[in-house]
C-alpha cells in the first residue's frame, strides 16, 4: 500500500506540473513567421504591385485600381496593408518570458485574427481569378468587377482588424506607444514612427467606413449634396495621406527631462504633454467613433440613395431619426475628423 | 371567521395591492426612448413651426400694430423666443439619439413628459386665441385686441415657463448622458447651463426684457445653432482657457450666472465694475453673454 502511495503521489506531480505547463507556464506560441510569410506572398501576387497612391508607396498597390475614380481603394487598402508590414517583425515576442495574462491575450488575439486574414485572402484570390477570365468590358466585366469589389471591401477590412490587433500586441507586448508621461525613457524614434502610424491606422479606418462598404456599389450625382460630401470626403482622405507620408514634416514628440515629487523624494521622468495631450484626444474621439458606428448602421447611404432618391423626408418616414444620423455622419467627417487632422498637423507633422 | 374579519381581511388585500402597484409604478425603470420620441415630435409642432401657426399669428401682429400698437414690441418678441426655444430643442435632439439611459434620464424623464403635456396644453390655449381674433368681425377693434393680447401673453408667458422647464430636463440629461466626446465637453457643458439661466430670467423678468431676449438669442444663435465653438474646444487652448475663467466665477464672486444676466439693460451688462475684475473673470464671463467667445 505504502508503495502504491508513492507510486500514486509522483504520477499526480508530473501530471499537475504538466497541466501548470500547459496553462501558462511557458511563453506562448507567437505567430510572427507566419504573418511575415503571408505578407510576401500577398505581395507576390499578381494582383498588387509595387506603386504608390498620393505619394504613399506600397508592395499592396491593387493594380485594377489605379485609375483617379478607383483611387480610394487602394488609399484604403495601403494603410493597413503598410502597417502590418512595417511592425510585423514579432521575433522579440518569441525571446520573452513571463507575459501578463493582458500580453497573452493580445498575441492570441492576433493569431485569431490572422486565421481570419488568411481566409480572407484567400476569398480574394478565388475572386481574383474569375475577374480576370473576364477583361473585354461590357455587362458581364462589370458584374464580375463589382464583385471582386466586393471582396475587396472585405479584405481591407480584414486587413484593419488584422492591424489592429497587431497594434495591441505592440503596444501591450513591447510597449510601444504606451503613455509615456510617466515613462523613465524618452520617446524613441521607433516610438514616434509607430505612434504616427497608430493614429494614421485609425483615421485610415475612418476613412475606409464612409467611402468603402457603401459608395462602392452607388451611382451617385457628383453634383448632388450627396456627391459633394462624398467627394469632399475622398479629398480630405487624399490630403491626410500626402500630410501623412512627408517624412520631413515630422515633429520632435521626445519628452523633457524632469523630477517630480514621490513619497517626499525627487523622482526623474519624461514629461511628455504632446503625447499626454494627443493620447486624451485619441480617447475622446473613440467616444465620437462609437455614436458614428451607431449612426453608419442606423442610416444607410446606399437606401438614401436608391430606395429614397436622397428624398431624407422620405427616409425619416422609415426612420423617424435619419437626419439626425445622416447629420452626425457629415459633422463626423466634414468637421470632426478635419479639426482632428487639423490639429495633428501643428502637434504631429509640424505643418 | 367573523364578517368584519372578513372584510378587515379583504381591505387588507386590496390596500396591499393598491400599495404594490404604485411602488411598480414608482420604481420600474422608465424606457427613456419615450423622451426621445417626444421631443422630435415637439420640435414639428411646436408654436410657429407650421405654416397654419405663422399666418394665424402673422395676421394677429398685423392687427396688434394697426389696433394696439404698444404692444407690437411685446408681440414680436414672444415670435422671437419662440424660435429661440425650438432652435435649443433642435440642438438637443441633435444628441439625445446617443444619450445613454442612466440616473439622470431616469430623474429627467417626468419632468420632461409632464411639462411637454403643459406646453402642449398652453399651445392650445394660444391657438384658440388667435383663431378667435382672426374670426373676429366685431367693431371697437382696439379695445379687443388689446384684451385679445393681454389674454395671449398670460398664456405665452405659462408656455415659456412650461417649456423652459422642459429644455433644463433635456439640458441636464445632455450633459450626463450624451457621451463625453470631441464635441460634448466642458464648453457645451457651459453653453448649456447659462441657456437654461436665460431662460430662467426670461420667465421670471419684467425690466430689461427685450433687452435680455436680444442678447439670449444672440448667444444661442452664436453657439447653440452654429456649434463650431463646441467642436473646435478640444484643439483649442484659447477657448479653454475662457471657460477655465469663467468657472471660477461662481467661486470668486458668490454669485451664480444668472445674476450678471439680470444686470444686462440695454445693450449694456451692468454687474459690477472692470475694476473689481479678479483675473479677467468678468470680463470673459461678459463677453461669452454676449457671443463673443471663439475658438
Amino acid at each position: 500500500m505504502k508503495k502504491f502511495n508513492k507510486i500514486f503521489l509522483s504520477l499526480l506531480l508530473v501530471v499537475c506540473s504538466v497541466a501548470m505547463f500547459a496553462c501558462g507556464g511557458g511563453s506562448p506560441k507567437t505567430p510572427y513567421s507566419e504573418l511575415e510569410g503571408t505578407m510576401t506572398e500577398i505581395a507576390a501576387h499578381d494582383m498588387f504591385s509595387f506603386s504608390s497612391v498620393d505619394s504613399v508607396g506600397s508592395k499592396y498597390i491593387l493594380k485594377s485600381f489605379t485609375s483617379s475614380g478607383d483611387k480610394y481603394v487602394n488609399e484604403s487598402l495601403v494603410i493597413p496593408m503598410n502597417f502590418i508590414n512595417n511592425y510585423q517583425d514579432l521575433s522579440q515576442a518569441k525571446e520573452m518570458k513571463n507575459l501578463s495574462g493582458e500580453q497573452t491575450n493580445a498575441i492570441q488575439n492576433l493569431e485569431r485574427e490572422l486565421t481570419q486574414f488568411k481566409e480572407g485572402y484567400n476569398q480574394l484570390k478565388n475572386e481574383y481569378d474569375r475577374f480576370i477570365i473576364f477583361q473585354t468590358p461590357g455587362s458581364i466585366y462589370e458584374g464580375v468587377r463589382q464583385a471582386f469589389l466586393y471582396e475587396i471591401t472585405d479584405f481591407i477590412q480584414d486587413a484593419y482588424d488584422l492591424a489592429f490587433k497587431l497594434a495591441d500586441v505592440q503596444i501591450k507586448v513591447f510597449n510601444n506607444y504606451a503613455n509615456k508621461e510617466e515613462s523613465a525613457e524618452a520617446l524613441t524614434t521607433n516610438d514616434t514612427k509607430f505612434f504616427r502610424d497608430y493614429l494614421a491606422l485609425n483615421v485610415g479606418h475612418d476613412y475606409y467606413n464612409i467611402l468603402l462598404p457603401a459608395v462602392k456599389s452607388m451611382n451617385y450625382d457628383t453634383s448632388s449634396s450627396l456627391g459633394t460630401f462624398l467627394n469632399n470626403v475622398k479629398n480630405d482622405f487624399a490630403d491626410f495621406l500626402s500630410l501623412y507620408v512627408s517624412k520631413s514634416n515630422f515633429a520632435d514628440l521626445t519628452g523633457e527631462a524632469a523630477t517630480k515629487k514621490e513619497n517626499g523624494k525627487d523622482v526623474n521622468f519624461y514629461k511628455n504633454e504632446k503625447v499626454t495631450s494627443l493620447y486624451q484626444i485619441e480617447n475622446k474621439l473613440k467616444v465620437e467613433r462609437d455614436m458614428l458606428e451607431k449612426s453608419l448602421n442606423e442610416f444607410s447611404l446606399y437606401d438614401y440613395l436608391e430606395k429614397y432618391n436622397c428624398d431624407i423626408d422620405s427616409y425619416n418616414k422609415v426612420n423617424a431619426y435619419a437626419q439626425t444620423y445622416y447629420n452626425q455622419i457629415q459633422v463626423y467627417y466634414l468637421t470632426t475628423l478635419k479639426n482632428y487632422i487639423t490639429y495633428l498637423r501643428t502637434i504631429l507633422f509640424r505643418s | 371567521m367573523s364578517k368584519a374579519k372578513k372584510w378587515t381581511i379583504a381591505l387588507a388585500v386590496i390596500v396591499l395591492i393598491a400599495v404594490i402597484a404604485v411602488v411598480l409604478i414608482v420604481c420600474l425603470p422608465k424606457n427613456v426612448q419615450d423622451v426621445k420620441d417626444r421631443a422630435f415630435k415637439e420640435q414639428e409642432i411646436s408654436f410657429l413651426q407650421t405654416d397654419e401657426d405663422l399666418n394665424l399669428y402673422n395676421s394677429f401682429v398685423s392687427k396688434i400694430e394697426k389696433d394696439a400698437p404698444s404692444y407690437k414690441q411685446d408681440a414680436e418678441n414672444a415670435r422671437t423666443v419662440s424660435y429661440m426655444l425650438v432652435n435649443v430643442l433642435d440642438f438637443y435632439n441633435d444628441n439625445l439619439v446617443f444619450a445613454k439611459d442612466n440616473n439622470t434620464f431616469q430623474s429627467e424623464y417626468r419632468v420632461v413628459l409632464d411639462n411637454f403635456n403643459k406646453v402642449n396644453s398652453y399651445e392650445k390655449s394660444m391657438r384658440a386665441i388667435l383663431k378667435e381674433v382672426n374670426d373676429y368681425v366685431g367693431s371697437d377693434a382696439p379695445t379687443y385686441i388689446t384684451g385679445s393680447w393681454q389674454k395671449f401673453e398670460k398664456e405665452f408667458k405659462n408656455y415659456l415657463a412650461s417649456y423652459t422647464k422642459v429644455l433644463d430636463g433635456l439640458g441636464k440629461v445632455y450633459i450626463d448622458c450624451v457621451p463625453k466626446g470631441i464635441n460634448n465637453n466642458a464648453f457645451t457643458s457651459l453653453v448649456v447651463t447659462t441657456m437654461t439661466d436665460y431662460l430662467n430670467v426670461l420667465t421670471d423678468a419684467t425690466e430689461n426684457y427685450s433687452s435680455v431676449l436680444t442678447k439670449a438669442n444672440t448667444f444661442v444663435n452664436r453657439y447653440i445653432v452654429t456649434t463650431t465653438n463646441m467642436q473646435k474646444y478640444e484643439f483649442s487652448d484659447k477657448l479653454k482657457g475662457e471657460v477655465a475663467k469663467i468657472n471660477k466665477f461662481a467661486s470668486v464672486y458668490k454669485e451664480n450666472i444668472t445674476a450678471v444676466i439680470k444686470s444686462i439693460n440695454g445693450s449694456q451688462i451692468t454687474y459690477k465694475t472692470i475694476d473689481a475684475d479678479k483675473d479677467g473673470i468678468l470680463v470673459s464671463l461678459k463677453s461669452f453673454l454676449e457671443g463673443g467667445i471663439n475658438a
